[in-house]
């Protein structure tokens, strides 16, 4: 029956298309024989006084106005039907930069769908609004709906697209368009394109631009299944502007596909057995994993394969994958996991050459092999089942032994299953000696990387290490999730050399595509994910990272966001600076200039002054680490009510 | 006449906007509670970091290793104390922290740092990532200075004694 109905309307839409098609032969016609007098003009006719926008032509933009237009109460606006659709897609928010291209859907949003699932999230840059949505997804795992202005709104979007493109997270994002270049107003030939998707066709999974209801209705439910379904990638849809405009009868109103998401895909048998005695077989396996923990169950999947084989785990923290304190991860001391290993197993790892070689990088580059030259590989990866030509993520090529294109967790049960199965009492046995032995060296790790704390524990500016151990003090007996998520945001790894991470909120993993920008917004977005499930978000944010879209800041006061965000204020651009270095003494010149544009001083920044000016709470800056513990006390108590809280703290550079 | 009727439409529609008759008719938008203007609560004004002896800037400048720090701030001729200098100016600090106690980049260098002619024959010929420093770019005796520094870093209390840092 719903095939039927669905064909009917379809063939309806069409009909009602060629019916426009008609009326604007008939008003060539009319144009044809001369000039119409406005005051004369012919009624309007029948179809365009229901809502249906007729085709411009010469003639039909002399006629005069006609009877101010509405919605009959027996209509809905085409973007009323795309909230219908959206809404059943279950988003929570939409984040958004204002733009006119998508004006009937703004509204559609905020009176139609009461601005409830999804609420509109008021953002200062379209790259913010992507970007939170970024963090979003990996707090709650699910999508968040992104709308911008056509092609400038896109334009300032693309860097954010890119980020979650490459760490394979799902953004769902709509844009405004006139496509009909004969009803643009003036601006709208600046913001109009042909082909609007094309310019982030190369890092998006898929695009369309709906021509009809019918059309977006199959296309928007598509988009979201695609979005996803591992290898996980953005989506855009391109909202031609009139069809959000027009009405449509009621009873017109096209079906909602209700299409299930598809399952990831698994290993096939034959190779998931093959890994399986392997990694029985194996001496002293490792398991290196880098974006492998999709859901909260993906954490334990993990857990309970390293215990059952007692393998070593080596986390590349693109996800929470495993427990920091656990005794298997070896993630300390990785480089001699890996290099001690007979069996190498990368299990969603996006760059798994440079987890076995390294690079030097000197005048002249040099790579060498940092596994053991007869090690065996195995890799579980969606990554070979989507490769892009244009933009180079897929990395050097590795060689290994066994290569599985699957998704990692969902291969995992399998591999269980058949490690079960094959290991016997004696190998089990080797299985425990071998765990213990990997447990005391986890230990040793962790000491020294106390040892290594205590170093420069009073200096001023604060050390990285001691604003990390004063921030640990203060939050471990809540229920906390670090949103901060770039590579040295988290203070060059000390909240994971010092902090218990146990839990999958608590670690959002990276930007994927080091874009610098991306750390504040998705600290936002994270954390409004977390707001309803009552969790003590927390962000180490760098200096140079919000100065990209401060914005954002407003964005989490305006909205209530909870977050505390804790300053890595170091004044610069600091990865940069060490690359002009390395280039001065590779020319052999004296390396004194080199921090000449790549640190943010003179004047300095006052990123207190900067977020109270958006309302809000800030302190600092704060250079004495004794004066830590209370800043943050206080800040937290604040966010703890509900709000945003800033606390600037200059530290050292590293 | 049909002008005049399209003015009054539209003039009665702005009006009937405005004044919420119409308003009353869509679906009121849920708001979150309004609150004052959160007036900037920003904490007193932050201690200044005292300016080092070479910075003509008035403390407008980065952090950097331990020269700017309190205790090493006053102008010191010290081989240690023009060791700190060097030791900013040469950018060790951008890998290996202010106060050479290492960090992802670079690994911990003071207070015991490996013997002299080690330490120089590595810096001219490093091994890995390290970017090689010549004898045009620094001094051996430069280097001899930054090295009285990296000796000088303080040695930090017992893991133990600091509540901070227990497991």
């Amino acid at each position: 029956m719903g095939a039927t109905k669905s064909s009917k309307r379809t063939r309806l839409e069409r009909r009602e298309f060629l019916q426009r098609g008609a009326l604007a032969g008939a008003a060539a016609l009319v144009g044809s024989g001369g000039a119409v007098d406005a005051q004369t003009a012919p009624p309007v006719p029948a179809a365009a006084a229901q809502g249906v926008t007729p085709i411009m032509t010469a003639a039909g933009e002399a006629i005069g106005p006609g009877e101010v237009q509405v919605i009959g109460d027996n209509q809905r606006s085409g973007s009323d039907f795309m909230v219908d659709v959206l809404k059943s897609l279950g988003f929570e928010y939409v984040a958004a930069n204002p733009g006119s291209s998508f004006r009937g859907l703004h509204e559609s949003i905020i009176n139609y769908g009461g601005n409830q699932a999804p609420e509109l999230i008021t953002c200062m840059h379209e790259e913010s609004a992507v970007a939170m949505a970024h963090g979003y997804y990996k707090a709650e795992g699910k999508p968040m709906l992104v709308a911008a202005h056509g092609t400038v709104g896109l334009q300032h979007a693309s860097m954010a697209l890119y980020n979650a493109w490459c760490d394979r997270v799902p953004v769902y994002m709509v844009i405004g368009n006139y496509n009909d270049a004969a009803v643009r107003r003036p601006a709208e030939w600046y913001h109009g394109v042909q082909d609007a998707a094309l310019m982030v066709r190369d890092f998006t999974k898929w695009d369309d631009t709906p021509w009809s209801l019918t059309h977006f209705a199959e296309s928007a439910v598509r988009a979201y299944n695609v979005s996803v379904t591992p290898p996980m990638a953005p989506v855009l849809l391109v909202l031609d502007g009139i069809l959000q405009e027009q009405g449509v009868d009621i009873s017109r109103l096209p079906a909602i596909p209700k299409t299930p998401v598809p399952s990831a895909p698994q290993g096939d048998a034959t190779s998931v057995e093959q890994a399986a005695r392997m990694l029985v077989a194996a001496d002293n396996p490792v398991l290196v994993v880098d974006r492998l923990a999709r859901t909260p169950n993906g954490m334990k999947l993990l857990v309970q394969l390293a215990e059952l084989v007692g393998a070593g785990v080596v986390d590349q923290t693109s996800r929470m994958n495993f427990p920091t304190r656990h005794p298997l991860n070896q993630s300390l001391r990785a480089g001699a996991a890996i290099g001690e290993a007979d069996l190498v197993v990368g299990l969603e790892v996006a760059d798994f050459w440079a987890s076995v070689n390294a690079l030097r990088d000197q005048l002249h580059r040099s790579t060498r092999r940092t596994a053991k030259a007869d090690a065996k590989m195995i890799t579980i990866t969606t990554g070979d089942l989507y490769v892009r030509a244009n933009y180079q993520d897929f990395r050097r090529l590795q060689d290994v032994d066994l290569a599985i294109a699957a998704d990692g967790e969902a291969t995992l049960p399998a591999l269980i299953e058949a490690v079960q199965r094959l290991a016997s009492a004696d190998r089990r046995r080797v299985f425990q000696e071998r765990a213990a032995k990997l447990a005391d060296a986890s230990r040793v790790a962790a000491d020294r990387a106390r040892v290594n704390a205590s170093y420069a524990w009073d200096a001023n500016p604060v050390s990285t290490a001691r604003l990390a151990a004063e921030l640990w003090a203060q939050i471990k007996n809540e229920d906390w999730s670090l949103v901060s998520s770039y590579y040295t945001s988290d203070l060059g790894g000390w909240p994971r050399r010092l902090w218990n991470f146990d839990k999958p909120y608590q670690w959002l993993g990276h930007a994927g595509g080091g874009g610098i920008g991306y750390g504040a917004p998705a600290s936002v977005g994270g954390a409004l994910a977390n707001k309803k499930h009552g969790r003590l978000s927390v962000a180490i944010q760098t200096d140079g990272d919000l100065m990209y879209a401060p914005g954002v800041l407003w964005t989490a006061a305006h909205h209530r966001i909870p977050l505390l965000s804790v300053m890595n204020n170091n004044r610069a651009y600091h990865m940069e600076l060490m690359h002009v270095q390395r280039m001065c003494n590779a020319r052999n010149r004296s390396v004194d200039r080199g921090a000449v544009g790549s640190q943010i001083t003179d004047p300095n920044i006052d990123y207190a002054k900067l977020a109270a000016s958006m309302g809000v709470y800030a302190e600092g800056p704060i250079d004495n680490p004794a004066e830590l513990s209370p800043a943050l006390k206080r800040a937290i108590a604040l966010v703890k009510r509900g709000e945003p809280a800033v606390v600037d703290v200059v530290t050292q550079v590293r | 006449m049909l002008r005049v009727s399209r003015q009054a439409i539209v003039v009665l529609f702005v009006a009937l906007t405005f004044s919420g008759v119409l308003a009353a008719q869509i679906r009121p938008t849920p708001q979150p509670p309004r609150r004052p203007t959160a007036p900037p609560r920003t904490a007193p004004p932050p201690k200044k970091t005292p300016p080092e002896p070479d910075d003509d800037r008035g403390g407008k400048e980065a952090p950097t290793p331990a020269a700017t720090t309190k205790q090493s701030a006053a102008a010191d001729t010290t081989p240690a104390g023009t060791g700190a200098a060097l030791y900013k100016k040469n950018g060790c600090y951008e890998c290996h922290a202010n106060e050479a106690q290492g960090g992802p980049q670079g690994p911990r260098l003071g207070p015991t740092p490996i013997p002299l002619p080690r330490f120089l024959a590595y810096v001219r010929n490093p091994a890995g990532d390290m970017p090689p420093f010549t004898a045009k770019v620094i001094s051996d005796q430069d280097l001899e200075a930054i090295y009285a520094f990296l000796q000088s870093r303080p040695t930090p209390p017992a893991v133990k004694e600091i509540p901070l840092l227990q497991p």
